[in-house]
């Protein structure tokens, strides 16, 4: 029930309305309000880059602000199809409904928070959100609840969900030793996309005996042609057009920087799946590698390209740009990058150009890449045409 | 007129022009206050510990290397949260009391990867006394009104996706003139811009060296809102801008540092360098001209502050007393630790927090300096060692010191 009304006789409307509705009377009031709050929300869906319809949005705002807690779902709701900055446009008006509901001591529609949350195809953020707002009203939701977690599209809910199992984990190993204790840190590390909580785990299995594939947990690829070096002296390379970008011939030989250069294979063992190409090339300052994967994939399906590197770097799907930064040697983060795709059905083409530039510092003496495919949630999609790759990784340097 | 008389009369010249919301609030606007000064009037403790001096401490819901400001009644700061930083936050506390009033959260909607010492939440958000502008390492800036009401949400990696970088971004908006005024330098899509303040769109966007900066741009406040500039520094200089249209009236174009702030007082600027450069602000010649430069005052990653025709400067746990007029050393003290906020100067008192949350009070009137006291910030009556970490600029308002940790915010005041 959404009511625009007042505040001062919000409360009575929707007490008026549960009366009409039993007596078989059709709230036309409230369903007027209905109306006009989905016309605000309307205006915080239309924020575009820039600004545009920010004023629209901010007179919005306001109205939604002062709406009843009763409204929080159906607000909650528009998030499924909200771009990032509407997105934070709906939830700080949420936060000042709740906060606004918990001042007054008033009650938020646990009932439907719930029903929200169970509706897995509602907007994972979304989601989180009224879980957050249940909790906070009926901590014992969260016994209810945080088991169910451990695959959600949401990576927080994800999260609690892992460190549930894995805590259960842990008391097992306490009380009665490994083999139940196994079941279970193995349960929460199936669930697990954080980097933290899947390392931990892993380690923990492994010193178990019972060790994990990191890699393929978290959909690396881990085989490639590499090739290169060529030139990036003055770090210019970046934006020049090396042939890999015009055309793959994998056979090719092209003149490369003091060196005729070849594609050849590298296979990352590595416990995090990254390509040196210090390793696969050459260690080498002001040069540039290409890597080449091809994923296959049973069916076209929206996924995520995860990208991690301190060198600068492009990146191509099926011989389309798909994003660059000209960054050097400032940090190598988990899933530093993250860029949305759509893989075909079939092979799919990864291309990356990795950038060395002739820094000299201790730190800058690495040359390497990382790159995942993975649902939103980070959950690993993995090709089917992914080799066997040793399990026996090497550690970080 | 010898040259140290022209700057003390043209001190005085732009002191009466000083901004009349300067001289009407004892708000702490912005990173390193009003006008990036660092420093307010104020009766302040020697020392504080769990059971002396704290008037109210409050938790937070993450982390933060930005500082908090104040604003009337309401202590405003950010924080971020979550496995990836990616949760935003910007709460308002009763200044009194320390309750919370309201407390917004967001998405990021820009790259949240950052040096592990960092976290999102590093730039300082700032206010012109209507509007709160919170800023983030992602990029993403709220700007709300003084009841937490949104009145714009813009992501400027959003809307420049190559705008960011991977260590992380630290530089403070200020919001001057109507408009707030944010750097946004980086290896990327680099540029400085200038934000309508009520509509939350561009007035300007003017492009950078691609190069990375952490310098937070000062707010040079006039007599009415037209007469407002702004001082923007990056790795090529600093320059002062119209904050309407981002008209560059005066620039220093030498090398400046990248990390610490200038510093304005009167009508000289402080600019890191290599060491500190000392210029003109004499906007009739909109070369700089440099009064001094000296490799023998250093600022590391606390801004310098200027006080009285004196400079005072952070650098490897030595604080540094130095002549503004020569910017030949004067004295040094040694602190403890590693220091990344900025110190605040209370008449002779100056606080100065290092990273494991040891406040340093020191009188900077004494001949050499003195260290009244040395406080574990954090620490508590059953553990009276422990400490937090302090990586955030202090505010100070109504005769109170307002810290905060990763996971707190303090009033340390005489009277609660």
């Amino acid at each position: 029930m959404s009511c625009l009304a007042p505040r001062v006789w919000r409360k009575p409307c929707w007490l008026v309305s549960a009366a009409w509705v039993m007596f078989g009377q059709l709230n036309v009031t409230c369903a007027e309000e209905g109306v006009a709050l989905e016309h605000q929300i309307a205006s915080l869906l239309s924020v575009e880059k820039e600004g545009k319809g920010n004023e629209e949005a901010t007179a919005a705002w306001k109205r939604i602000a002062a709406v009843d807690a009763y409204s929080i779902p159906k607000i909650l709701a528009a998030i499924d199809q909200a771009k990032p900055i509407s997105a934070n446009y709906i939830r700080s008006a949420v936060d000042a409904i709740a906060g606004r509901a918990k001042g007054e001591n008033s009650p938020l529609p646990t009932a439907e928070l719930e029903t929200f949350l169970r509706t897995i195809s509602h907007s994972p953020h979304a989601r989180r959100f009224a879980y957050e707002l249940l909790v906070a009203v009926d901590p014992s939701a969260k016994d209810r609840w945080v088991s169910t977690f451990l695959l959600d599209p949401s990576p927080e809910l994800r999260r609690d969900s892992v460190e549930y199992w894995q805590g259960l984990g842990e008391k097992e190993l306490s009380a009665n030793g490994k083999d139940k204790a196994i079941e279970l840190f193995e349960k929460a590390f199936s669930g697990a996309v954080d980097e933290d909580q899947v390392t931990a785990l892993a380690k923990k299995l492994e010193d178990l005996g019972r060790p994990v594939d990191v890699p393929t947990h978290f959909g690396y690829i881990q085989n490639w042609k590499v090739i290169g070096p060529f030139d990036n002296t003055g770090e210019k390379g970046y934006d020049t057009v090396y042939p890999p970008e015009e055309k793959i011939e994998l056979t090719a030989k092209y003149p490369g920087k003091g060196k005729e250069v070849s594609w050849v294979d590298l296979t990352t063992t590595h416990q995090l799946a990254k390509v040196d190409l210090q390793k696969g090339i050459e260690k080498a300052k002001g040069v540039i590698g290409y890597g080449y994967a091809i994923v296959t994939m049973p069916e076209a399906r929206d996924a995520q390209l995860r990208i991690s590197t301190p060198n600068g770097w492009k990146i191509w799907l099926n011989g389309n740009y798909i994003f660059g930064k000209a960054e050097y040697h400032s940090g190598e983060f988990f899933d530093q990058t993250v860029v949305d795709v759509r893989l075909n059905k079939g092979d799919n083409a990864v291309l990356v150009k990795c950038c060395q530039n002739e820094q000299t510092e201790p730190w800058t003496n690495v040359w390497r890449y990382q790159v995942r495919v993975c649902d939103s949630s980070g959950t690993a999609i993995l090709a089917s045409n992914r080799p066997k790759v040793q399990t026996i990784f090497e550690k970080e340097d | 007129m010898r040259a140290s008389q022209r700057v003390l009369s043209t001190t005085m010249f732009f002191a009466v022009i000083a901004s009349a919301y300067a001289e009407a609030t004892k708000d702490w606007t912005e990173f390193r206050g009003q006008g990036g000064g660092s420093k307010a009037t104020a009766d302040l403790p020697d020392d504080w510990s769990a059971d002396k001096n704290i008037a109210w401490t409050s938790e937070l819901p993450g982390r933060g290397l930005s500082g908090p400001i104040v604003v009337g009644d309401k202590v405003i700061i950010t924080a971020s949260s979550g496995p990836r930083g990616d949760r935003l936050h910007v709460l308002a506390m009763d200044a009194r009391s320390g309750k919370e009033i309201w407390h917004r959260q967001f998405w990021a909607t820009g790259n949240v990867s950052c040096h592990p010492k960092m976290c999102n939440a590093t730039p300082t958000p700032a206010t012109d006394g209507e509007h709160v502008v919170a800023f983030y390492s992602s990029n993403d800036m709220a700007c709300l009104d003084l009841d937490g009401n949104l009145v714009w949400y813009r992501g400027l990696t959003h809307d420049y996706p190559l705008a960011s970088n991977s260590l992380g971004m630290s530089s403070s908006p200020v919001v001057v003139g109507g408009v707030a005024v944010a750097s946004v330098e980086n290896e990327g899509e680099s540029f400085l811009c200038g934000i309508d303040i009520k509509t939350g769109k561009n007035l300007w966007k003017a492009e950078r060296p691609r190069a990375v900066q952490w310098a937070s741009p000062v707010a040079l406040r006039g007599k009415t809102s037209s007469e407002d500039l702004v001082l923007t520094q990056g790795s090529d200089g600093a320059v002062v801008r119209r904050p309407k249209t981002g008209e560059v009236i005066w620039k220093y174009d030498q090398k400046a540092g990248v990390v610490a702030s200038a510093t304005v007082a009167g009508d000289t600027v402080f600019i890191p360098s290599d060491g500190l450069v000392a210029a003109k602000l004499d906007y009739a010649q909109p070369e700089a001209t440099v009064l001094w430069q000296s490799t023998r005052v250093r600022a590391g990653t606390p801004s310098p502050i200027i006080d009285q025709d004196r400079i005072y400067t952070i650098n490897s746990a030595i604080l540094q007393c130095s002549d503004a007029k020569t910017g030949e050393p004067i004295w040094k003290l040694r602190l403890k630790g590693s220091f990344s906020s900025t110190p605040v100067l209370a008449g002779s008192r100056l606080y100065a927090f290092n990273e494991d949350g040891i406040g340093f009070v020191v009188d900077v009137t004494a001949p050499e300096g003195k260290i009244l006291s040395e406080n574990k910030t954090g620490s508590s009556k059953e553990n009276p060692d422990s400490g937090e970490t302090i990586l955030g600029s202090p505010a100070i308002a109504q005769d109170a010191l307002f810290v905060r940790s990763d996971s707190h915010l303090w009033k340390i005041a005489k009277t609660p």
